[in-house]
This record gives C-alpha cells, structure tokens and sequence, in this order.
C-alpha cells in the first residue's frame, strides 16, 4: 500500500496560534501596556510608598505643584498616583472577575440553547431577551441599592448585566458547529450530549468566545467605574472607578483627580482589548493558512 | 494553424507568502486561435486558475506578480498593458466565466441588471437597447422565458439557470476569447451536459476562441481541440486533444487518465483488480527547483531524471511534453 | 434487493422536514427528502447509492445511521432494529455501524490528535483497555497506509487524502458490520481517489466489510458496488446489479445520467450527442403526484402524472433489476 510522504514538522494548533499571535504588533502593543498596567499595580505602592488613603497633602493641590504629589491631591487631600497605583488591582479584579461571571452564565445558556435549539432555545433566548432589555445600568442601580454595596455585589451584579452578549455568541457558534462533521461523527460513535457540548463543540468554539471576553473585561471596568461616578461602589475599595466617584462633584476644581484614573482604565481598557482582538486572529484557523 | 490570437510565453507567477516567494505558474507558454477550444487540466491547485487570472490581468495583489512572461493578446503584450486598458479589454475582448455561479453574482441585484452593467461598462447605448439585448442574450443561453427572468434575483435560480446567466453576462459583448474556470463543477452532470453543449454552440455561433479549465479528464476530452496537462505550476503536456488523451507521452498525464474509474473500463475489471494509481501526493510549491516535480512519484523516474533541467521536448510540430523519456521513444 | 443474507435490512425509510412555511394554499411547505426506500445489503458486499445534489442520498445514509430526528422506517442490521432504539439502547450498538463523511477537512476535530480521534470510539464504546486502544490505534494507521508516528500530529497536517484515511481508521476501529460511505472521495482529486478506493476495496477484501456507499460520480460506482440504487427525488428509481444496470439501464432517468457522463474519449464525442434531459431537478417540497420523474421524462404520459410507479422486476438485456416506471421494459 503505498504511503503518504511529505510530513510537515509536528506543530500543535496552540504552538501556532502562539507564534501568529507573538507576530501581531497591535497585540504585542496591548500586551505591553498590560504588562506596564500590571507590573505598576503590583510594585507601584510599595515603590511609591504613599498611603492612598490618607491625606497626605493640601486638597485641590493640582499636578506637578508639588513633587511629593506628581499627579496632584484630590479634594481631600490624597494622592492621586498613589490612588491610581494601588487602585489597579481592585480594578482589574472586578473586570475581570465580573467578567467570568458574564462569560461563565453566557456560555453555559448560550451552549444549551443552541446545541438543543427547539423549546430550550426559545425559551433560554426569551430570558436572554429579558436581561437584554433591561437597562443595564439602571438594573445594576438597584440591585446595589437593595443590597449593601461591596466588591461581591458589584462583580455579581456587573456579571449578571453583562452576560446576554456572550449567550448570544456561544449561541450562534454552537449552531453553526453543532452541524460539523466531526461533531455528527462524534454522535455516531455513540459520544453524549455532555460530552459533546462540553468536550467536543465548546473548545472549537472557544476562539471567538476568549475574544468576546476580553472585550467583556474591558466594558465591566468601564461599568465599574459608571457605577462608581454615580455613588454606588463600595466606597471601602479604592478602585480608579471609586477614585472618579468620590470626586465627581470636584470635577472643575481638580479635574486632574478623575483625568488621570480615566486615562488609566483608558488605557487598560485599550490593553485587554488589543490582545482580545490578537487571540482572536491567532485562533483563527483562517489565519493560519499560508 | 492561423495566426494565434493570443499567445502566452514563459510566463512565471510568484507569490509572496509567510515562508517566503512561491512560484505558482513556472515557465507557462501556449498559443490560442480563434474559434479554438483549449482544455486545460490537472489536479486541483496546479495553477489552472492561476493561468486564467493571469490573462485576465487579476493575479491578486499584492502577494501575487507576474515575475516574467508575455502575454500576447493580438500581438499587443497584456502583461504591460496599464490598467486603463486592461479594464477596456476584460469582459469585452476576453471575459471569463467561474466555478461558483452564486458568488460570481450580485446578490441584491436582478440578473437583468448585472448584464445590462456588463453592457454598459464597454459601449454606449440606449436604455432600450440595453434592454433588448440583456432579453436576448438570455434567450440566447436557454433561459425560458427571458423577459420575466431578467428581472429576478439570482437566489430565485437554479444552479444551472445562474451559471446560463454567468454565461450570458459574459458573452453579451461578443468576446474573442472566453475563458472558463470549472463552469460545471458545482452542477450536477446531467446539467453539466447542458452547460457545455451551450457554450459549445455559441462557440461556433461566434468563433469565440474558449479556454476550458477543468480537473475532469472526461470532460476535457470531450470538448477540447488542443489539450494542456499542469502539474505543480507547469504545463508538461500540450498537445491536440487525441494525442494528448489517446498517445500521451507524460507518465503523468498517462497517470491521470489510468486512475479515473471509467465505467467502460471498470465493466472488464475482475473484483479482485484495483485502479492503477499515482503513488504519493503533489509536492509542495516551495520546495520545487528546476528539475522534473514529478520525479518522486513517477514509476519511470531513474538518478538522470532528478538531474535533468526541465525542458520542453517536442514530439511532433503540433506534440510537446516536459518528460526526458518522452524525446528518446523510451516512453510507450 | 431481497437477500436471505443480507446483513442490513432497510424498510419504507422516510424522513420529510417541515420547512415552517406554508404554500400558497395554506398546506405546510414539506421537504420529502426520503420517501419510503427499502434496501438489503448482503455480508460482506457493497450497495451503491447514486443520483444527483439534494435526490436525498446524505439523508438516506444519515438516517440509516439513526442520526436524522424524525426518522420513520425499520433499519434492521443483524436481527436488531436500529429503528426501534432510542437513547443508551441505541448507543450501546453504535459500534457496528460507523461513518465515513465527504468532506475530508471538517470530518475530524480540529482540536484532537489523530491518535486520539481514532481512540475515542472505542473509548466511548467501552473496548478494550487503554493499552489495547493504543496498540489498536497504532495497527489501524498501519492499515489504512499511516505511519504509526503520525497518532501525534493535528488532523490540518495532513493532506486531503491522509485525511480520509484517519477518517477510515476511525471507522474501522470499533470492527463495525456496517460502514456508511456518504461521498467519501468526491472531495479528493482523482489521483488520491484512486487511491483511497482502492484502500477501501483492500479493507473489504481483508476484513469481510460491508458498505453502504454514496457517490454521484457513475465511475466510481461502477468500480465500488456489487449493487446500485439509483435515486431521484427522495425515490429509488432502480435498484439491482451494478453491472446490469450500466449494461443496460431500464429506468429513463438512469438511461440520461449514464449518457451524461462525460467519458475519456476524444474520438467519439458522445457528451455531445448525449440524449439530454432538459431542466434541473424539480424541488423536493411537496413533491407532484406520479412519477418524481414525470417534469423531466422524454417519455412521460398522463399516467405517469397521476399515478406513481412502484419498484418491479425487470429483465432487460437478459439482466434483472427492479425499475420504477410504468414502461420499464417497454421504452
Ligand atoms: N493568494 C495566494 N497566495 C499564495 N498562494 C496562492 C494564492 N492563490 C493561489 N495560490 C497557490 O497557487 C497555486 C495555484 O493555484 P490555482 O491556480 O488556484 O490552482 P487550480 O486552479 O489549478 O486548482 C496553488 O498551489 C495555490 O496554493
Ligand atoms: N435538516 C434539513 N432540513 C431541511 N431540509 C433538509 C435538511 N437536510 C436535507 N434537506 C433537504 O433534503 C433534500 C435531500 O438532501 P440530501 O440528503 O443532503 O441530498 P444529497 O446528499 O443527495 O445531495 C434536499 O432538498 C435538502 O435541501
Ligand atoms: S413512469 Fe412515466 S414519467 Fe416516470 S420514468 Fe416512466 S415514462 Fe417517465
Ligand atoms: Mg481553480
Ligand atoms: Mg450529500
């Protein structure tokens, strides 16, 4: 029997979605600014070593006026760069934890309604529907008023307003997948559903879904810091989007102490969303032809 | 022969890829008269398409060029010919029909509309003009009923009806040459017959010179004058259509038409006979110098054939095949 | 096709789809993709299923598979039917009768070694120990013409070709008694065709297969399948030996798809002067009564509009098959 020659060296689908991805300067470029993001939360206070809390100089101090205080005091009198770096990890925390909890509800209804489609779809998309239409921030306002704010309820109740999207994706792509071959194949040799969805269909369908929830992280800090401006995080996490609130009626008279957290979640924001859209492109197989 | 109409020398594709420049069309040359049918044939990604795309002057930029060769369309070479004048020649002089009817048209257009822009875009003439001849050249094709089909979207067609409307937008400016890329590989074979036996006729009709570019060696013979085998980016067999098929003088074209199970020659097969096969797979474009690419798979293959600069050996005024053995008589 | 050894017995398989809609008078618009086909395959033999794009020949084979929902008919495969199970019953049997698909590039997870992807069925059906499944696997890529090394690389390393021989491996590795082929090499260029038809003539040799195999391509048939049905609109038109029938084909939609086929031959141009049918096939939804050949029939009459021919013996050529036509034998 005459056998196939011409074997390409053995090279894994993750191998090369790492190396297309590691050849993205869009993506390399968000890398870097969440690797600066990252590394400045982790050693920035301590390097710094001003407490964000406290008043440590005169209010309303604008920037550059004194060099203890580079980016400037809010109205009462904190630091601002303190604030900003020692507010980088609460605030990628509850992106990202919110994040999961958006992806993880998304995932799991969005998969059941479009594997099973029929009456599960119709009625897992009606209750999507339900979450849709709700005006997002105003639902998210009033579970943190009837419950006491704090960094569980804000993940929770950004998670819970957060999730449609990705229900919707995971839906379309389990559709679409669930019509494959290979998953039809899977079924003939007598695999279950559970194996299907979870093992089978949901890995392939992992490329776009990683790349929505990168984008999810980034609107959850946004909405973190919308919750924030309106008064209603937890006041006892210094988070950039708590820096904004707690200042927001200041806004004229130091301008500087909500600019600079912007910039920040701006610029995170920008990061996630960057290596979102590379590792969406990396695990892509279209790209990866030629 | 009479003075060809268009005629391609040495032409070389190269395309810039992630693991450097690949040499899609290597050394292509062929001649086309009027009125002639040229089948060209050979497995999928052999540079079939590459060939047509580059006489249309498409070959995608910018990861594609044409590195060298002529293209010699009425004497006038295409290859240097400015944009402006290649868009006056495509789709009037030379227009090219392709594989896939559903993407080939405009969605959200009616079928009587993309034949009138087709129209339009070379001559100038009256709305109603315009419109008689978008009817009659659907008539022409053999769509029934062309005045309320010309005003339908493609989607309300069938397969066979949108390849006769592809047809029909690519003959309403009387070309000299049509080309057509798999024009029924997508059909089933009785609609098949139909689409050929059609662009046959209206071959004749016009003296139109066609270039039929297919995989199946059936259907090749079928329709084709002269014949042009590929292989991996060149053309190593070219010939009239009887000689190429019936006294070929490439193992690889010999390979070709040996394994197609033909049911004229299965109905003699023992159960216990197999098809004579091609041993391996096509090589890979990158790694291709100037020696025969067949080589590897080829049965006749010995240490002077991987030496031998590949070169076209004639066999006859009208025979020509890329085979060391060809020249000698060593091959059958 | 009634056979006393026959090691699947298909009978009066049905499988509509509702589209949803409904048509100008009210009736709901029904895809009549299988109506009522039956078929025997013996022990061991191959039966071809052969007709154009959308006659039903995928649906056939998938319901055959019990993976179509809505399923109607007796799928029997050695004394057990098929059609009679549900849920684990029926998953319990999956490993006698496999699937080999058409497209040699979505057929196989992407994310999964070959390795692996020949090991799960046999995983899934509880054979053997994870030692014997890798012993197993190594022997079947062996068999199908793989290097053994190959179980470690992705299915997109490999060409179309090697593609349908991992997907024949996986076929074969739960030692099934029935294989169903839809279309297995209509995506391969015909040099590896040869070769993977000649793979799979080996295989039954060797193995005592039986297949169920679907093509649209005559010359393919003819070289695969001791038997043919040829299918037209959800309906077998004729079904017999295969050699019988190209020989002599009785059913006039037969007779049109032999001469449409455009053989090597530059001599005698019969493409040419083929007798042509004329149109595409009608569509599927709410099939006219009659004969599903009657719109495109050069001989149709009257009754071939009202009322629909049944399969019957015919002896043409001195060669019986069974046709569907009222004037099988007679035009
Ligand atoms: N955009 C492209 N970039 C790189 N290679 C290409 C591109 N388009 C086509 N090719 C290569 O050119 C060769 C010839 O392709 P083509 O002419 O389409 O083959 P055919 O029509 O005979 O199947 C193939 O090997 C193909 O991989
Ligand atoms: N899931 C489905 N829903 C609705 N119609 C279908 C479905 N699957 C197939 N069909 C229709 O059934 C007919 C037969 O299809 P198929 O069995 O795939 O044909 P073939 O394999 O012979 O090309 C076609 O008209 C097709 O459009
Ligand atoms: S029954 Fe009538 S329409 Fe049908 S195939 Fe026979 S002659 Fe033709
Ligand atoms: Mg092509
Ligand atoms: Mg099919």
């Amino acid at each position: 029997m005459a056998r196939d020659p011409a074997f390409h060296p053995p090279k894994s689908p993750f191998v090369e979605a790492m190396a297309i991805f590691l050849g993205n300067r869009a993506a390399m470029a968000g890398l870097i600014i969440l690797a600066v993001v990252i590394l400045a939360s982790l050693i920035g206070p301590s390097l710094y070593g001003v407490d964000p809390k406290a008043t440590v100089n005169a209010p309303f101090l604008p920037p550059m006026e004194d060099v203890a205080s580079p980016m400037g005091t809010d109205y009462i009198g904190r630091d601002v760069l303190a604030g900003i770096l020692s507010g980088g990890p609460a605030t990628i925390m509850i992106g990202t934890s919110a994040a999961l909890v958006a992806v993880l509800i998304g995932i799991t209804l969005g998969a059941l309604a479009g594997y099973y489609g029929g009456l599960i779809d119709t009625i897992l998309m009606r209750f999507t529907e339900f979450f849709q239409v709700l005006p997002a921030l105003l639902f998210a306002m009033v579970l943190m008023t009837l419950f006491t704010p704090s960094l569980r309820v804000t993940i929770i109740g950004i998670g819970l307003v957060m999730w449609p999207p990705t229900a919707r994706l995971a839906r379309a792509e389990f559709m679409k997948l669930r019509n494959m071959d290979y998953v039809r194949a899977e079924r003939a040799m007598g695999a279950r559903d559970r194996r299907i969805i979870w093992r089978v269909i949901l890995p392939n369908a992992m490329p776009p879904l990683i790349a929505a929830a990168a984008l999810v992280v980034g609107v959850s800090i946004l909405f973190e810091a919308g919750l924030s401006f309106l008064g209603l995080g937890d006041p006892n996490i210094r988070s950039w989007g708590e820096m904004i609130g707690s200042n927001r009626d200041y806004i004229f008279d130091c301008p500087w102490a909500v600019f600079f957290p912007g910039i920040a979640i701006f610029l995170t924001v920008l990061g996630v969303s960057l290596v979102g859209d590379g590792l969406n492109d990396a695990m892509n197989p279209r790209f990866r032809e030629r | 022969m009479t003075e060809p109409l268009l005629a391609v020398e040495n032409l070389c594709v190269d395309f810039a890829t992630r693991s450097g420049p690949v040499r899609v069309l290597n050394d292509v040359s062929f001649t086309l008269a009027p009125g002639e049918t040229l089948g060209i044939v050979g497995e999928s990604g052999c540079g079939k398409s590459m060939t047509s795309l580059a006489v249309m002057g498409l070959v995608p930029r910018p990861n594609g060029r044409i590195a060298s060769g002529r293209i010699l369309f009425r004497g006038e070479d295409l290859v240097r010919a400015p944009a402006r004048r290649m868009r006056q020649i495509r789709g009037a002089a030379i227009s090219m029909i392709f594989q896939e009817p559903m993407t080939s048209l405009n969605p959200i257009f009616t079928v009587g509309r993309q034949i009138a822009e087709a129209i339009r875009l070379h001559e100038d003439v009256s709305k109603a003009e315009v419109r008689n001849r978008v009817v009659d050249v659907l008539g022409r094709v053999g769509i029934p009923d062309p005045a309320r089909r010309a005003d339908e979207y493609p989607h309300q067609l069938s397969g066979g009806m949108r390849q006769r409307v592809m047809i029909a937008m690519a003959l309403v400016c009387r070309p000299q040459i049509l080309i057509a890329d798999e024009p029924t590989t997508a059909l089933d074979v009785t609609v098949q017959a139909q689409i050929l036996d059609l662009i046959l006729r209206l071959q004749q009709e016009e003296n139109t010179a066609v270039i039929l570019i297919s995989h199946d060696m059936g259907v090749i013979s079928q329709v084709s004058d002269r014949v042009m085998v590929m292989y991996a980016g060149r053309a190593i067999e070219k010939g009239p259509c009887r000689d190429v098929v019936e006294a070929s003088a490439h193992p690889y074209t010999r390979g070709l038409i040996a394994c197609i199970p033909d049911i004229d020659r299965t109905e003699r097969m023992a159960e216990s006979d197999r098809l004579p096969t091609i041993p391996g797979i096509v090589p890979d474009l990158r790694a291709l110098g100037e020696t025969c690419a067949f080589a590897p798979r080829c049965a006749l293959a010995d240490a002077a054939c991987e030496a031998w600069k590949v070169a076209p050996i004639r066999l006859d005024d009208a025979h020509v095949a890329a085979c060391r053995k060809a020249a000698r008589g060593i091959v059958a | 096709m009634t056979d006393g050894d026959a090691i699947l017995r298909v009978r009066d398989l049905t499988v509509h789809f509702d589209t949803g809609t409904r048509d100008a008078e009210g009736k709901p618009r029904v895809v009549h993709a299988v109506d009522g086909v039956s078929f025997d395959i013996r022990r061991g033999s191959t039966l071809g299923i052969i007709g154009e794009s959308g006659c039903g020949k995928s649906t056939t084979a998938l319901a055959a598979m019990r993976l179509v929902a809505g399923a109607r008919g007796r799928i029997d495969l050695g004394g057990v039917d098929l059609g009679g199970l549900e849920g684990e019953a029926l998953r319990r049997q999956r490993h006698r009768f496999q699937i080999i698909f058409q497209d040699p590039y979505s057929s196989l997870n992407p994310r999964q070694r070959v390795g692996s992807l020949i090991r799960t069925p046999m995983a899934l059906q509880d054979q053997g120990t994870p030692e014997t499944r890798d012993r197993r696997v190594d022997e079947l890529l062996d068999l199908v013409g793989l290097r053994p090394e190959t179980r470690h690389l992705f299915p997109h390393q490999f060409s179309g070709g090697q593609r349908q021989r991992i997907g024949i491996a996986r076929a074969l590795a739960t030692n099934p008694d029935l294989i169903v082929c839809d279309e297995p090499v209509s995506a391969l260029d015909v040099a590896i065709q040869a070769q993977i038809l000649n793979l799979m003539k080996d295989l039954q040799a060797e193995l005592g297969l039986t297949y169920l195999f679907i093509s649209h391509d005559m010359g393919v048939i003819g070289y695969m399948c001791h038997e043919v049905a040829v299918m037209y609109l959800g309906v077998f038109v004729e079904t017999g030996d295969t050699r019988a029938i190209l020989a002599a084909p009785a059913h006039p939609y037969t007779r049109a798809l032999l001469s449409a086929i455009p053989r090597v031959d530059p001599v005698n141009r019969s493409l040419m002067a083929a007798t042509r049918l004329s149109g595409d096939p009608p569509s599927p939804v709410n099939p006219a009564p009659g004969c599903r050949f009657a719109a495109r029939c050069p001989h149709a009459v009257d009754r071939c509009r009202t009322e629909r021919p049944a399969l019957r013996p015919v002896t043409l050529g001195g060669m019986e098959r069974s046709v569907a036509c009222h004037f099988a034998g007679e035009i």
